[in-house]
């Protein structure tokens, strides 16, 4: 049985931690779902490994309790019985938290974003040069919305492994995937590169989720994770191919306020003004904009007659456009620096 | 009728989950043969199949309870099925043997009932996996049963079809239609033609990847044949499909169809394209948003006509079509007939396919129209979102002026009883950036709204001169059901929990009652030992109640609790 190999590993270091000591922890991961986790030896998946590496910094047992994850109904309430303590490789957004009143989240601890998968010779360095190619996707996920919204021609595949299959076949000249997937095919088949995509609008921070009530596991993991960031974790990544290891935002951190309003701003605002809100043919820059915070609550209600421009009034709320005023603001000053 | 061996029986009650009290009831019951099912319309006292009859009508020739004693129609027995709202099903009676689904996330119930007294004769329970796809869990529906010899054969939310025992319940067969984990469930009652057990699937559109209409053997639940609404790659009509979207392409087929035995053709609608967002499948997307004729011998496509290609809405098109002889031009046509979504009642030529008219039964309508001679939709210009853009303002709303609710025809008037709504959407694509492993990325936000006070109206649309004869109105939408008689009655249920009676010449109401909860199923008639009743099912769905939404006009109605029942009326003795 595999699960006690993954047993094996368990360490039973004494290492004292601060608050209640975290005695044992069990994760729910998917049995074949490489390169998240798998239920083997050689590679159990970065995810599995870096579940290992926190629990090895808390000085806590760990095993794996293993269940499919392709629906996430089933392996959420894994979780909320007790068959597991944590679950890895949920995204932080504001709407999927919203969503899962019965989480707490941890992390994050990688960065997940779309990468180009190309042939090594002759192959694609950038979006741009998507143009004009048959650009593979997997129906329905980010990837396939971004070749989409740039207007470059798709084929779609129903799921990776689809995708993976026609591209050494040169069913496409590339493919636009998770990261994650684009690294761990590269690295398994010679002759293909990934290149990852920068487009914050599309990066997704994963991190991971403990039940609502663990408060203590939930600090204690953040704590961990941190520790790792230094060697650890991009280690683990890089094992998997997943070379993008830190959070995206070079500047402050965004507060759980302006992380809720840059998502209002991408999904409302971003596609007349642009995802940096400098502006585009149809919108003006919003780092110019000069008036108050009222000011622009005044604009975004009420719209500006005869422009594009419409009232968003009744659509986004007061609270919500006075949020995203203050994340342009911060946008403004970061850019400034 | 003589031919067929009558049999008494007495009736047993098993159970093949729980045990609970038998009831042993006698009961003469013959079986549901293929040539039953052809006669069906002459056999007055019974409900046999989901319309009724093949052809579509659910109008019953029972004529017991008239205009003139109306208001002598009184409760005789409720029937509770247990579950709490998303009941959508038609009852089904077979010789004072009445058939009924109940349905909820976590199983499929079928229950038989003396249809006389409401007793409980049996109940079979399947329970339906926790893993079921997002769209069943938030509406797990079933619409009912077909009858075929001594089995009840019905489709589950984990995409089996289930054959029992009539007399028993006792489970006979079932068949794996497909893997639930793709998305794919059965809602529709199946319809049993030639001892074939067809059935249309749902999830496609919203969940999985391509929808079809397959045959089973009744007799052992074995795959006959399956057609699939949208071609492979190669296939004639792949073409309309960009990128390969083919693929994922939705086109569920969730409403029973109707079939004629003269043309030998099964009529279906198919549903709307995916994924919703227009643009990333160009092209026209057959067979989506079509009628379709298939031989239900082979599976095999016979015609199809297009409703509307490239469809942005969710405007499905899958409302059945009815079978009628209609004349046009003063030259006589065998016709299908079908009032759907989009606003119009389409009468194309059951034989060929072709189009011969389209004409308007709601007024809230600014999507587009039909072209008058291909009857291919035009569409107005700015009606479809854009991907993050602010919310167009469309009508219908996506409930469609007329959806899954079947329309009842009269055959004596040529009257086609539409319940309809005058309601409009506001309708936008999100781009949600919110990622799910692998799960549906994006969606669409639409709120409903009407700017007329009486948005549900049902309407009486004469099929020969193609316009509305009379309207009776209600407040809210009519997510709900019609049943014609030849009292000249016409029922219909509200989601206020009313059931009417209006005079089916003139609209004019003449009785209701308040069932206390949304009337949401079916509403047949039937007859016992000689006498009338009408069977009124109800309790209420998501569509009746969160999805009026913000609709100030209609928050009263989101106030009624749900329930699921059975509300049987006779007149009083």
């Amino acid at each position: 049985m595999r699960g006690a190999v993954l047993a094996v590993v368990v360490l039973v270091a004494a290492t004292a931690v601060c608050g209640a000591e975290i005695r044992r922890i069990r994760l729910c991961a998917d049995p074949s779902n490489l390169p998240y986790s798998a239920r083997q030896e050689t590679h159990p998946g970065f995810e599995v490994e870096v579940a290992r590496a926190i629990a090895h910094t808390l000085g806590a047992e760990f095993d794996v309790h293993w269940v499919p994850t392709a629906r996430e109904v089933v392996v959420l309430r894994q979780l909320y019985e007790g068959q597991c303590d944590l679950f890895m490789g949920l995204p932080l957004t504001p709407a999927f938290r919203d969503d899962k009143p019965r989480l707490l989240f941890v992390g994050p601890y990688y960065v997940l974003r779309q990468a180009i998968v190309s042939p090594t010779v002759g192959g694609v360095r950038g979006i741009d040069e998507l143009r004009g190619k048959v650009v593979g996707v997997q129906a329905m996920t980010l990837g396939d919305h971004l070749v989409y919204q740039r207007g470059y021609n798709r084929k779609v595949y129903r799921n990776a492994e689809e995708l993976f299959t026609g591209l050494p076949q040169r069913e496409v000249d590339a493919a636009v995937i998770d990261s994650p997937l684009a690294g761990w095919f590269v690295m398994k088949t010679p002759g293909f590169r990934a290149v990852e995509i920068n487009d914050p609008a599309r990066d997704l921070p994963i991190g991971a989720a403990v039940r609502k009530n663990d408060i203590g596991l939930k600090e204690q993991l953040d704590e961990a994770i941190r520790h790792l960031q230094g060697n650890t974790l991009p280690g683990i990544l890089g094992r998997y191919g997943i070379a993008q290891a830190s959070t995206p935002s070079a500047g402050a951190p965004l507060s759980a306020e302006l992380r809720a309003a840059r998502s209002t701003y991408l999904t409302q605002c971003s596609q007349c003004h642009g995802v940096d809100a400098k502006g585009t043919a149809a919108a003006a820059n919003l780092h110019v904009f000069k008036g108050s915070e009222d000011d622009f609550l005044r604009v975004v209600r009420d719209g500006r007659p005869g422009t594009a421009m419409t009232p968003w009034k009744g659509l986004i709320s007061d609270d919500d456009i006075r949020a995203i005023a203050r994340y342009l603001k911060q946008l403004s000053t970061e850019a400034a620096r | 009728m003589g031919m067929v061996p009558r049999l008494s029986l007495v009736v047993v009650a098993f159970l093949s989950i729980f045990l609970t009290p038998v009831f042993v009831v006698a009961v003469d019951w013959r079986p549901v043969t293929d040539d039953r099912l052809l006669k069906a319309e002459a056999d007055a006292a019974n409900w046999l199949m989901y319309n009724r009859t093949y052809n579509g009508w659910r109008y019953s020739p029972l004529d017991q309870i008239t205009t003139a004693n109306i208001k002598k129609l009184v409760p005789k027995w409720i029937f509770s099925g247990g579950a709490l709202g998303e009941q959508q099903a038609t009852p089904i009676v077979n010789d004072g043997v009445m058939f009924m689904t109940s349905t909820a996330f976590g199983f499929n119930r079928v229950h038989a009932i003396n249809a006389a007294t409401g007793e409980l004769l049996w109940k079979h329970e399947r329970k339906i996996p926790e893993d079921v796809a997002a769209l069943v869990r938030v509406i797990p529906h079933n619409r009912g049963v077909a009858l075929h010899n001594d089995s009840v054969i019905f489709g589950t939310l984990d995409a089996h079809l289930v054959a029992l025992e009539a007399k028993t319940g006792k489970p006979l067969w079932e068949t794996k239609i497909e893997d639930y984990a793709e998305g794919y469930f059965v809602s529709q009652a199946p319809l049993v033609v030639k001892g074939k057990v067809i059935v249309g699937i749902a999830g496609p559109g919203e969940m999985g990847p391509r929808g079809f209409v397959e045959a089973f053997d009744a007799r052992t639940g074995k795959s006959q044949w399956r057609w699939y609404s949208i071609p492979a790659a190669g296939e004639p009509g792949s073409e309309t499909w960009g990128a390969d979207t083919w693929k994922i392409g939705g086109g569920a087929v969730w409403h029973t169809g109707t079939y004629d035995p003269d043309t030998n053709l099964l009529y279906f609608g198919t549903g709307n394209p995916a994924p919703w967002i227009a643009d990333m499948r160009r092209g026209d997307n057959l067979y989506t948003m079509s009628a379709v004729a298939l031989d239900p011998d082979t599976g095999k496509m016979k015609w199809y006509h297009q409703y509307l290609a490239n469809e942005a809405w969710d405007y499905d098109t899958v409302a059945e079509h009815h079978v009628i002889d209609v004349v046009r031009n003063g030259q006589s046509h065998k016709a299908v007939v079908q009032a759907n979504k989009l606003g119009y009642v389409y009468t194309l030529d059951r034989v060929t396919g072709k189009f011969l008219s389209a004409a308007p039964f709601v007024k809230s309508l600014t999507w587009g129209k039909p072209d008058p001679v291909t009857g291919k939709g035009v569409e107005n210009p700015g009606m479809r979102p854009t991907m993050g853009g602010p919310p167009v303002v469309v009508c219908p709303s996506l409930l469609g002026a007329s959806g899954w609710q079947p329309k009842v025809y009269n055959p004596k008037s040529g009257y086609l009883f539409i319940p309809s709504n005058e309601f409009c959407m506001r309708y936008a694509y999100v781009a949600d950036l919110t990622y799910k492993k692998g799960q549906l990325f994006t969606g669409v936000t639409a709120e409903h709204f009407s700017t007329a006070e009486q948005a549900g109206v049902l309407r009486a649309f004469d099929v020969s001169q193609n316009k509305v004869v009379w309207e009776w109105s209600n407040r809210t939408p009519l997510i709900s059901h019609t049943l014609g008689t030849a009292g000249n009655l016409v029922f219909q249920g509200t989601a206020e929990g009313k059931v009417v009676a209006v005079d089916a010449r003139t609209g004019q109401e003449l009785w209701s009652f308040n069932l206390g909860t949304p009337q949401s199923g079916g509403i047949i008639s039937f007859a016992v030992d000689g006498k009338q009743y009408i069977a009124v099912a109800a309790g209420g769905t998501l569509r009746s109640q969160v999805w009026f939404g913000k609709e100030p006009k209609w928050a009263h109605a989101t106030k009624v609790n749900w329930s699921d029942l059975v509300v049987v009326f006779g007149l009083s003795e």
